[in-house]
């Protein structure tokens, strides 16, 4: 997405594309255990029943140059509606069908989380460890950090 | 246009099973002109839109079908939003463009608006979906012709004689036609291009 576009969501908007992002890119077994750990039971209607479908990935050369068709990926996609009426969607990359149905209810109940609670919750802790686990990794590829540096050779003298 | 999220209604439980039921029914309907199909597998439509004619759009409309909608139904945003966010059918504005036209008995489009296909691809026709409030065998239109053994009681309820008369016209412009799928709340039936109308007056 452009800047350009992103200037156009309010401030709900931006904050449910945060916690869509978290709840997606955090391993399936992690947010299993911590969902499980909430015990929550919302009654809900299926919309859309979770199904697996392949999406285009676009990409730019150096984030910049002309869009080009990458690879396609699996997601599973999946929408609910809770019976207070609140819609909660999801998009997950992969084939797990219950990933996608509990980020659905997640992204319904986050909505209606006027006074935070769940916020702290769920997506706090998780996105803890998606940084911990992004830190770990970036700590360890320092380690084989190679700086390459010219030697002055004089030739321009 | 965009969906309005609380609008939207359930599509069907189980895509594959369910659209392969509906569509199993329709091509029965299709193949036996006349005779009723009653596949219930959905238990509510949005806004003014049956759940029949729903499970039927559900069955038949994807993102390769342009749709058109009569003028009382494209009013209605629950229609349009759920027709974009289930079947991400393309909206097109003229019928002549569209292959799955959708309307309601009160408000059927002029027939001759319609895409009847070519003499070369008569299959390019739209085929047009209308919800009705009454389906039933009682004899009021005779119908003759392939998929019948001798002939079919049916009737209709909700359709204007304009309407009954630019379809009985049309026949005469075979193979070239419009395909007509008839719904209601919980029957449908369907009268294609080469079944023969003809009115009882008696069983008025």
């Amino acid at each position: 997405m452009s800047a350009a576009n992103q200037t156009t969501l309010t401030a709900s908007q931006l904050a449910r594309q945060h916690w869509l992002g978290v709840l997606a890119k955090v391993p399936a077994e992690q947010l299993q255990q911590q969902w499980a750990a909430l015990d929550l039971t919302p009654d809900y209607q299926l919309i859309r029943p979770p199904e697996i479908g392949l999406t285009m990935v676009r990409a730019r050369v150096g984030g910049s140059g002309q869009p080009f068709n990458m690879a396609e990926m699996t997601i599973t996609r999946c929408a609910i509606r809770l019976t207070s009426g609140t819609l909660g969607v999801s998009y997950v990359a992969g084939r797990d069908k219950r990933k996608a149905l509990t980020v659905a209810l997640a992204d319904a109940l986050l909505q209606e989380d006027t006074d935070q609670q769940l916020q702290q919750q769920l997506v706090v802790p998780l996105e803890a460890s998606l940084q911990a686990a992004a830190d770990a990794r970036a700590a360890d590829a320092s380690q084989t950090k190679v700086d390459f540096f010219t030697l002055v050779r004089g030739e321009d003298e | 246009m965009s969906v309005s999220s609380e609008l939207l209604v359930a599509g069907f439980n189980d895509a594959v099973h369910d659209g392969q039921q509906v569509f199993r029914a329709l091509l029965t309907a299709m193949s036996e002109p006349g005779k009723l199909q009653q596949p219930n597998l959905i238990a509510e439509g949005p806004g003014a839109l049956n759940a029949n004619s729903w499970q039927v759009a559900l069955a038949l409309l994807d993102a390769d079908t342009p749709v058109w909608l009569s003028e009382r139904l494209a009013a209605d945003a629950a229609i349009s939003s759920n027709l974009r966010f289930h079947c991400q059918s393309p909206q097109v504005d003229s019928p002549q463009h569209a292959a799955f036209a959708l309307c309601d008995a009160s408000d059927v489009p002029d027939i001759t608006l319609l895409n009847m296909g070519s003499a070369e691809q008569p299959d390019r026709s739209t085929t047009l979906i209308v919800q009705v409030p009454a389906i039933s065998n009682e004899p009021h239109w005779t119908l003759t012709g392939p998929g019948i053994a001798t002939e079919r009681q049916l009737r209709i309820g909700g359709l204007s004689s304009t309407f009954v008369e630019q379809l009985i016209a049309s026949r005469q412009r075979f193979p070239m036609g419009i395909d007509c799928i008839f719904c209601s709340a919980d029957t449908l039936v369907a009268v294609p291009r080469s079944t023969q109308i003809d009115i009882n007056m008696g069983g008025r």
